[in-house]
């Protein structure tokens, strides 16, 4: 089929299928360079909608088109009314920029960054015509490389991909992109990169494999000539990385140990990249972001510096800490936000102990008071559920802080109309965390907790939200599975399982009668503990962060004890700094 | 102030849905360096309006968006600027100070030009058409009950040329009809089930005291 005809018979099929702007590509700031010779597809495992807001993407996008001769093309997995058509049509899996078949490029990068996009990862390489499996890939077929922070666990996937970049892109990934750009075809490609100390190549056997950093985290890797989605992507702002990593240390979040050291960007580079980016992409509204921003030291600067040029900016800070101090910086970024959002993770100081979350319930209510006080009608909370060692306390806990919310509320806002929006997720436990030997909270018992929550928690300006307890069920078995979940995940995704992290589409029967066959159940996997002397299916990859600094502090959680942040209590040897891999603070 | 943009939407940009469309001019006004004036209220938004919505799919010649700018600029000024940064499918007829009512309020008419097959005896579907007292078609939409719409009180103009139908559907408080159902309705007069290749807006005439825009 000539490129011609395959656009007449693209266009045709977009004719039929809901939101056909998720397939068109062309949006401001796209690159096309036709004349490339070496050409990488750049793939998030989900809708357009979702993989478009993806940060990390638009950073490789930009890295891989710095190269003359080198051009990034992106691709979204096709939603199912547009997978029926592209098969009834026998049209291949296509890229945005020029339309070509994913096939014919020379690197196919996949970003996992969630487990409940794995399925999609098998839709995309069968609607491409690749391989399911690398072993049966030939020489006219793509290099398959999967990165992101779910490729920390690489054995669920491990047959399907060719190798697995460990961390971050911005320095280590040029060597990658030369080996792909030096050699031709599959096997040289495949032997150039099989030296890579942080690529993992299943075919060639488990070995150690090192995670990645971007030691100097200077501005110039922010990208500003973003893509700019069409209007239904999940993200549609201007956003500057202001800093990575995160030196809190909760042990149940994969971030916090997975992207340390912490790395700041000075103020005033923050300030030029977000009104560049700003300039360039349309936004009304400019993101500073990072795991913790109002722990960034410069936070206070780079507010006030963007402001004064340009007042009427809506400036979002998310993920801010639990403090007086951080309300009020959110409050001056943004005087037309009417909600803020706060994430005490658990209601009792004995849980927060355990999951080394080091706030306080008198530092909750003082960031509640301070958020009804700054004018907020809108006061949103996450907890989670499932914790470790939670007991009914815990439980009751979030309750009673939804209802002390609103009676703060009540005070502070005397009559006025307000809300409280409580969300509990399920505890996920994720590998290369203090956590990862914990096995999940059993289905029964989330489902009790819910339906208690559900009863015990007032409906009158207080909104709940639960999450679906069958879909994280199955992120806790994927999360921290071995190699023995390849052939569930591909039997599911025959069976009709994809886009499981949406709840309409999640095939439920699917993912049991797959586990069923190798015979266990999602429930088994997801709820095993592994012992402290258990080999973990993710041992051989090193993320930096030693595994004694894990145990001991799975040990220090089960003596309901906090670690101080190595920020401002002193080092705690984690094994993130070591050489000129170190914490960049501003001051 | 406020500006009427008559824009076209071609190639692959058709696939663009109304409020994708909308957001694409804001983002290009924007990049062009326009202050968006905004809306009163709580939740302020920029002070934007299609004329008429166009649906995912249709190309058009002259769409038209009215839109609020702070501070006084040249039309044409506006025009070249925003043409600059438009992306790829999406070009400026012209750009002309707003003065009354907002065009999504005026709307008297819409034409469309529909490619067609020739398999079918368009002359005779047309006469056939021209005699009739009405012509129904039943209108199916997602998650809503079927109705019965007469298609024929809203046609104002239509005419056969080789590969085309010109048409003009009337815009009233009862609502329109859409260019396909027309096609097909003058179709099934003679008994066939037409295929459209493709379709395109070419104008959208708005009701006095500004008079006809083409």
């Amino acid at each position: 089929m000539t490129q011609a005809a395959l656009e007449r018979r693209i266009e045709s099929v977009l004719e039929t299928v809901q939101k056909p702007s998720r397939y068109i590509g062309g949006e401001v700031n796209q690159v096309e360079k036709p004349q490339a010779t070496t050409v990488v597809a750049l793939c998030y495992p989900d809708a357009y909608e979702i993989g478009i807001s993806n940060q990390a993407l638009q950073i490789l996008y930009r890295q891989v088109n710095a190269r003359p001769a080198m051009a990034a093309e992106r691709v979204y997995c096709p939603w199912p009314d547009m997978a029926d058509a592209m098969r009834r049509e026998g049209l291949p899996l296509f890229t945005l920029e020029t339309w070509r078949p994913v096939r014919e490029v020379d690197l196919l990068g996949i970003t996992l960054q969630a487990e409940l996009t794995y399925s999609n990862v098998l839709e995309v390489l069968d609607l491409a015509g690749i391989p399911l499996r690398a072993a049966d890939r030939g020489e006219g077929d793509p290099i398959v490389v999967a990165g992101g922070p779910s490729a920390s666990n690489p054995a669920p996937l491990a047959p399907f991909f060719d190798a697995f970049f460990m961390g971050e892109s911005e320095e280590a990934f040029e060597d990658v992109l030369d080996a792909i750009a030096g050699a031709s075809g599959r096997a040289a490609r495949l032997a150039a990169l099989a030296e890579n100390p942080h690529l993992y190549l299943p075919a060639r056997g488990r070995r150690e494999v090192e995670r990645a950093i971007h030691t100097e985290f200077g501005i110039e890797t922010q990208p500003i000539e973003v893509v700019v989605p069409y209007s239904s992507a999940i993200f549609a702002r201007a956003s500057v990385e202001v800093m990575r990593g995160c030196t809190r240390g909760c042990r149940f979040c994969h971030a916090g140990t997975w992207y340390r050291p912490v790395r700041e960007r000075p103020a005033d580079q923050v300030i030029e990249a977000g009104l560049a980016q700003l300039s360039c992409t349309g936004y009304d509204e400019l993101s500073l972001t990072s795991l913790a921003t109002s722990d960034y030291t410069d936070v206070v600067p780079a507010i006030e510096g963007i402001k004064q040029r340009m007042p009427d900016l809506h400036l979002s800070l998310p993920s801010n800490r639990v403090d007086t101090g951080p309300i009020a910086m959110a409050a001056a970024a943004n005087a037309r936000q009417s909600s803020i959002t706060l994430a005490p993770e658990a209601a009792t100081q004995r849980m927060r102990d355990i999951i080394c979350k080091t706030i306080t319930d008198e530092m909750i209510e003082n960031a509640i008071e301070a958020a009804f006080a700054a004018g907020y009608t809108s006061l949103k909370m996450y907890f989670m559920i499932g914790l470790p060692r939670e007991t009914h306390a815990e439980v009751q806990g979030i309750v009673d802080i939804g209802i002390r919310a609103r009676e703060i509320g009540r005070r502070v806002l005397a009559g006025g109309r307000f809300s409280v929006h409580v969300s509990a997720s399920n505890f996920v436990p994720k590998p290369h965390t203090p956590f990862q030997w914990e096995g999940m909270s059993s289905r029964d018992q989330l489902a009790a907790k819910q339906a208690y929550m559900r009863r015990a928690m007032p409906t009158r300006q207080i909104r709940l939200s639960l999450h679906d307890v069958r879909t994280s069920m199955l992120e806790g078995a994927l999360a921290r599975g071995g190699e023995d979940l390849s052939d569930v995940i591909e039997r599911a995704w025959r069976a009709g399982a994809r886009f499981d992290a949406w709840t309409e589409m999640f095939a439920e029967a699917a993912w049991e009668a797959a586990f069923a066959e190798a015979g266990t159940t999602i429930d088994e996997v997801a709820t095993r503990e592994y012992g402290e002397w258990d080999e973990l299916p993710w041992d051989h990859v090193r993320s930096g962060i030693s595994k004694e600094f894990l145990l001991d502090e799975w040990w220090q959680s089960r003596a309901e004890v906090a670690t101080g942040d190595c920020r401002w209590d002193g080092c705690a040897d984690c094994g993130a700094c070591f050489g000129p891999v170190r914490n960049k603070l501003m001051h | 102030m406020t500006y009427r943009i008559t824009f076209a939407v071609s190639g692959r940009a058709r696939f663009l849905s109304h409020l994708e469309t909308v957001d694409t001019l804001l983002g290009a006004l924007r990049r062009a360096g326009f202050d968006i004036a905004l809306s009163k209220g709580m939740k302020p938004r920029p002070v934007i309006s299609l004329a008429m919505p166009r649906a995912v799919g249709i190309e058009t010649l002259a769409d038209m968006a009215d839109v609020e700018l702070r501070g006084d600029h040249e039309p044409l000024d506006v025009g070249e600027r925003l043409a600059n940064h438009l992306p790829m499918g999406m070009t400026v007829v012209s750009v002309e100070p707003a003065t009354g009512k907002q065009a999504a309020s005026r709307v008297e008419s819409v034409a469309y030009r529909v490619e067609v097959g020739e398999d079918v005896d368009w002359d005779a579907g047309l006469a056939a058409f021209a005699a009739a007292e009405t012509c129904e078609v039943v209108r199916t939409a997602p998650k809503k009950a079927s109705k019965r719409v007469d298609v024929r009180r809203f046609c104002t103009a239509l005419t056969h040329e080789p590969g085309a139908l010109e048409m003009e559907l009337a815009v009233t408080d009862a609502g329109t009809a859409r260019p396909e159902e027309l096609t097909q309705a003058v179709a099934a007069l003679v008994g066939a089930t037409p295929t459209i290749e493709r379709l395109v807006r070419t104008a959208i005439r708005l009701r006095e005291p500004v008079g006809a825009h083409t």
